[in-house]
């Protein structure tokens, strides 16, 4: 079949989103579809979030399925869309109220609000089907469109090269892979790490706009010493970090999935997290394949120590998260978004 | 121009389809017109026996068993009668082909939806309840507040007339089994009954919708749906210009013209939406590259 991948493209960013894209139009082709991915730049700003919305309603897209993935791609038209979400414009659900969103009470602000949600409902409830990337996209699609959505998984990149570290033994440092940007809240790795009592080290790896800031939290919280800021790591560097592991610390607020979990539990690692940290709960269950903190320095400085005292304890719920997660492929994925007739 | 032909008190049931398509062709009474009409709008059976031969009719059957007195379409009637749409309320008369017009129909374009969400902020904004429940009962006044009410709500127990408007708005809504049934609503679809017909009942059940985003978000959506489909005068005046081959005039609800507008009138965006008029300069644009060309 002829299957368009649709996303939003952002100009000169590169991100999870695009890697996702590329992942699955892979997938179709390897599956033996024709796929290619459609990208239509798109910008957040209130004035024009919702031009790249209608440009999409007037698009020609000739394929036997299309399968849009974010917004405003599902302003797709098509007689064959199947919905995968990955996210929704957050700025304008989950995410009001927080700093990032620049929607707030004013008119302008409850008018497009109001534009956006009604139009997100009904090209939502346009597709074919519906599928998710997580249950928290899904759970995000009932509570503010009423829609239903079914939850599909699939594998983190480099999925394929994550394995438990060769002989075992005890890891060498707590890992905080992510980008450094407000909603993944990086800063609360330094404070964990800074809270524990073990001496373990410590590494930060990812960039982004609050990296400045939080090179001057280290120095603050005075454990220079003990973690390296390594910015942004490339993927053979970052399958040695992901192996020499003891544990990965992920606590973004509310995330929509989170690569970084599944790497961690394919590399055998087991995983800190935040009880509010959304879609990272639908893989680390608190005491099984990691521990789940209330997100305070003190516990997550605490679950570093645990993992750190107990290196058995740490292999055992890497082990099970591997378990978890082991199975995901993107074969699966393709077989349910175009299924063979 | 569109003939009308009735008898006194016989417009009622097409009260807010004829005051629909006053708006988008030109509308008079039969016997205000010199010349002759495009097409002619009988408000009963009976006044079909006026209706001049050979133009485009559509009546009103007050029930299925009217529609074997309509000429034409019982039994061959040459060309004196040209009958192509039949309109009713009727369910029977409905179900055999007549087009719906609800006692309770409106025009939905003039009531944007309002999604549980932005109710949410608007009463964030005005220091409202969180939880904002109101009731709106057969007798309230539209210009009393309760259309504001109904907007703001989180969730409503309505009754009467208004219920009509509230499903229009996407309050999520609680009401009662009578009303339901007028409307052909489906309970735990478009609007919740309470399982006892008490007030009481119905107030709890419009808390606990209040409370459960999920459940009023569904509610809501599936309300709109329901008055786009079933009680939107708009959609029913086109379908009746449409058949009788009349061309809207109205430029407050136009034919949509070009893609642009078509995209935009499927999403049934407001006429007032900004992004309306941000889809206007761009189509500008077009015309003034056209002008160069």
């Amino acid at each position: 079949m002829d299957v368009l991948v649709c996303a939003a493209q952002v100009p000169l960013m590169q991100g999870g989103l695009e890697l996702h894209v590329e992942n699955l139009v892979a997938a179709l082709s390897a599956a033996g579809h024709r796929s290619e991915a459609v990208l239509v730049p798109a910008a957040w700003d209130r004035e024009r979030l919702l031009d790249a919305a209608l440009a999409w309603r007037l698009l020609p897209l000739d394929a036997d399925v299309v399968i849009p993935l974010n917004f405003p791609a599902y302003f797709a038209r098509h007689p064959r869309k199947v919905l995968w979400l990955a996210h929704q414009h957050r700025a304008a659900y989950d995410g009001l109220g927080q700093a990032w969103s620049d929607f707030g009470l004013d008119d302008d602000s409850i008018d497009l609000h109001r534009q956006l949600v009604d139009w997100d409902t009904r090209v939502i409830g346009e597709a074919e089907r519906r599928y998710a990337t997580s249950a928290v996209v899904a759970s995000r699609l009932r509570r503010f469109n009423g829609l239903d959505a079914v939850t599909l998984h699939h594998p983190p990149p480099l999925a394929d090269r994550l394995r438990p570290r060769a002989g075992g033994g005890p890891g060498k440092h707590v890992l905080c892979v992510t980008r450094l940007e407000g909603n993944k809240r990086p800063e609360l790795f330094i404070d964990a790490l800074a809270a524990s009592r073990s001496g373990i080290s410590g590494v930060l790896a990812g960039r982004g706009t609050m990296a400045d800031a939080l090179d001057r939290r280290v120095v603050s919280a005075g454990i220079g010493h003990r973690i390296e800021v390594a910015g942004f790591v490339d993927d053979a560097t970052l399958l040695d970090l992901m192996a020499d592991a003891v544990a990965v610390l992920y606590a973004p607020l509310d995330e929509d999935y989170g690569y970084v979990t599944l790497q961690a539990f394919l590399a055998g690692v087991p995983v800190i997290t935040a009880v509010d940290s959304g879609g990272v709960l639908e893989w680390v269950t608190d005491g099984v394949t990691g521990l789940v903190t209330d997100g305070s320095a003190e516990a997550m400085g605490a679950a570093i120590d645990a993992l750190a005292a107990d290196p058995d304890l740490a292999q055992r719920m890497g082990a099970a998260g591997r378990a978890r997660v082991v199975d995901l492929s993107w074969e699966r994925v393709v077989d349910t978004l175009v299924p063979r007739s | 121009m569109l003939a009308v032909i009735a008898t006194p008190g016989s417009t009622e049931p097409l009260r807010a389809l004829v005051r629909q398509l006053a708006a988008q062709v030109d509308i008079r009474s039969l016997d205000r017109i010199d010349g002759r009409p495009d097409g002619v709008l009988a408000a009963s059976i009976d006044a079909l026996d006026v209706a001049p031969p050979g133009l485009p009719v559509a009546v009103w059957v007050a029930n299925a068993e009217e529609l074997g007195c309509v000429p034409g379409l019982a039994e061959p009637h040459g060309d004196d009668l040209d009958v192509r749409v039949l309109l009713s309320s009727d369910r029977m008369a409905i179900g055999l082909g007549a087009v719906a017009v609800p006692a309770a129909a409106l025009d939905t374009r003039s009531l944007p939806v309002l999604p549980p969400l932005v109710r949410a902020r608007w009463r964030e904004r005005h220091d409202l309840p969180a939880e904002l429940v109101v009731t709106i009962e057969a007798e309230a006044d539209p210009a009393g507040g309760a259309m504001t009410a109904l907007a703001l709500a989180a969730a409503a127990v309505v009754s009467g007339p208004m219920l009509a408007s509230a499903l229009a708005l996407g309050t999520p809504v609680v009401s009662t089994p009578a009303e339901v049934d007028r409307l052909g609503l489906r309970p735990g679809h478009e609007v919740e009954v309470a399982e006892r017909d008490a007030s009481p009942a119905r107030t709890a059940l419009a808390g606990a919708i209040a409370s459960d985003d999920e459940w009023a978000a569904r509610l809501s959506s599936a309300a709109r749906r329901f008055a786009e489909s079933t009680l939107d005068v708009g959609r029913i005046s086109n379908v009746v210009l449409d058949r009788l081959g009349l061309a809207a005039s109205d430029p407050g609800r136009p034919r949509p013209a070009s893609r642009l507008d078509r995209r935009l009138a499927e999403l049934a965006t407001p006429p007032t939406a900004r992004i309306c008029a941000r889809a206007a300069v761009a189509a500008e644009c077009f015309a003034e590259l056209d002008d160069r060309s």
